[in-house]
């Protein structure tokens, strides 16, 4: 090692060097892309709402799958979505939980000792890349749809009603899901926890409320964060208007949000 | 510098640090000591506002941490060298760190180079041994170029060459104006590398105190002396107040007078020495005395007691910059 010393301004602080949202944006970039887990986990997703759009159509071709009104075109590029959505909730989690469980949230927070907007700047950087590659994936599972159907009369255009709505819906719907699951991580400080918690509110409870015979179930049920899937949806098929279900999902990611900036500034690190 | 002003932490019962009060300045090398469980990470943490004190306040060039606009240039922090996420390279957790502040690229590489991280920069942290991983460490508290340095442990896992590296590095920085925090339990590289010394035990503080003042306080100093008028030397020096024992006869042990002192008393008197052999202390020494009450986790003893059993100082030492 070399014995260099670091010569320094007698006079004057450093200020250019100051910490600023952008720069801390900046810095959750460089943080999401530089660990091979979260493009892999990316990879996965997209293959899987792109494989699961393609066999949809396949399997659908001669019959009407999803009932009347419901045009398979539509339907089947969103039939992904759901499978994906375990993946996004993962990465959501991990976003945080990985650097709890390294250790490495002891250097975030010492760059950014305020804290709150360290915890904003990595829930923007995920809830864009999300919303990104799950649009992506998107568009070209629904051409790849249209692709399969176009000897039948199923297949949709993106002039369609409701289909721009939906296909944006779905990016929309996975990257709350993904900042969800990022505040969960943060509030519990444990990945394992964080990706209970989630798959417990998204499939478990949804699932298993319904079958108790007691109203007030029934509409807790309604208000769960999966029922954000209304937004990528035609009318109908869900309990909620689309950007009604939308709103409910935003709420719980807000609210999650909050909950999990004030406890990180009040907790020791 | 850092100013602690009775700065306490508890976790429900437990007081991990009770009201501590220290200053350290800038331009010298400070060390912290302290037996495991005393607080010293935890005061540590608390500099930089890992912990919320319960009581107390920490500040550093005047404010707290959190209120610093650019924070790795007031204070480059190694607390925790595993705190990096496995699965990236070195050079990416230095990037990300870097890019927190707008801190160039250039300063990366200039890290990675102070630091002898060329060969392993690309590679996991995960991989890496114990001493790469003290210097990413080192090489993270050195990015923003910061007017403070707080190492905890800094020589932890490092080869001899590179225990010489952080003696000097910290030394240099010390004497270009910055203030050296730095935590260790290697007593030997402490004595070499610190100018004053805080020691703290149980959450209190035991010394804070020029390294010297400290050596000169223990009770290890003294003088050996060996004549066949020992008992008549020990009439001559008692009056002088310096206290002195006598473990077998002909022998000696003077405390609280130098050498030259007992020789010239002993030739003006015509009593014949044998031997006069200063004894310094050694820091390690006068920490094991200080902290001889607060070790919080005592091992067993192994074979026959090692040092021969020492006075204990009755007050707390405080001492000037």
């Amino acid at each position: 090692m070399s014995a260099a010393t670091l010569t320094r301004p007698s006079a004057g602080p450093t200020s250019k060097f100051i910490v600023t949202f952008p720069r801390l944006l900046r810095s959750e970039l460089i943080k999401f892309l530089t660990v091979r887990s979260t493009l892999w986990s990316l990879s996965v997703a997209v293959v899987l709402v792109i494989g699961f759009g393609a066999i949809m159509a396949s399997a659908s071709k001669s019959q009407d799958a999803f009932g009347d009104g419901v045009s398979v075109g539509a339907m089947a590029p969103i039939v992904g979505v759901y499978f994906a959505q375990l993946v996004y909730v993962v990465l959501g989690v991990i976003g945080i939980g990985s650097e709890y469980s390294t250790g490495m949230i002891r250097s975030t927070l010492s760059a950014a000792p305020t804290r709150t907007p360290a915890l904003l700047a990595k829930t923007v950087v995920l809830g864009i890349a999300s919303f990104v590659v799950s649009f992506v994936s998107i568009v070209v599972a629904f051409f790849l749809v249209q692709a399969i159907l176009s000897s039948t009369d199923h297949a949709a255009s993106l002039g369609d009603p409701h289909v721009l709505r939906m296909l944006v819906g779905a990016a929309l719907y996975l990257s709350f899901m993904t900042m969800f699951s990022l505040s969960i991580g943060a509030i519990v400080r444990n990945t394992a926890a964080g990706i209970s918690i989630v798959v417990g509110l998204l499939l478990i409870l949804p699932t298993f409320l319904p079958i108790i015979p007691w109203k007030p179930l029934k509409e807790i049920v309604k208000y769960l964060p999966g029922v954000g899937d209304a937004v990528m949806l035609p009318p109908g098929q869900s309990t909620h208007t689309a950007w009604v279900g939308f709103a409910i999902l935003a709420a719980w990611t807000v609210v999650g949000t909050i909950v999990a900036a004030v406890l990180l500034k009040r907790r020791d690190a | 510098m850092i100013e602690v002003q009775n700065l306490t932490k508890r976790y429900g019962h437990k007081t991990a640090v009770d009201g501590v009060s220290f200053t350290v300045a800038p331009g010298i090398v400070t060390g912290f000591l302290g037996p495991n469980g005393a607080g010293k990470s935890t005061t540590m943490r608390m500099i930089v506002g890992l912990d919320r004190p319960t009581h107390g306040s920490v500040t550093v060039n005047g404010k707290p941490y959190a209120a610093h606009r650019s924070p790795l240039t007031e204070v480059g922090a190694l607390l925790d060298a595993k705190a990096v996420h496995t699965g990236r390279s070195a050079y990416n957790h230095l990037r990300a760190m870097a890019a927190t502040h707008g801190i160039p690229l250039s300063r990366v590489h200039e890290v990675i180079e102070m630091t002898g991280l060329q060969s392993v920069a690309k590679k996991r942290v995960g991989g890496f041994s114990l001493g790469m991983g003290q210097r990413l460490g080192i090489a993270v508290a050195l990015l923003g170029n910061p007017r403070t340095l707080l190492l905890d442990e800094p020589v932890n896992g490092l080869d001899p060459e590179g225990v010489l590296w952080v003696r000097q590095l910290v030394r240099s920085l010390a004497s270009e104006g910055r203030t050296v925090f730095l935590s260790s339990h290697l007593m030997s590289e402490m004595a070499l590398t610190a100018d004053h010394i805080v020691v703290i035990g149980r959450g209190k503080i035991l010394a804070d105190a020029p390294v010297s003042q400290i050596l000169a306080a223990a009770s290890g100093n003294g003088v050996r002396v060996r004549s066949p008028q020992a008992t008549l030397l020990a009439e001559l020096i008692a009056p002088t107040g310096a206290q002195v024992t006598s473990s077998e006869p002909g022998l000696l042990y003077v405390n609280g007078a130098d050498a030259a002192a007992i020789g010239e008393l002993a030739a003006s008197s015509g009593v014949v020495l044998h031997e006069l052999t200063p004894i310094e202390t050694t820091l390690e020494a006068a920490y094991m005395e200080l902290t001889a009450d607060s070790v919080e986790y005592h091992s067993a003893p192994t074979g026959p007691s090692g040092p021969p059993a020492i006075s204990r100082p009755t007050t707390t030492l405080t001492g000037g910059k």
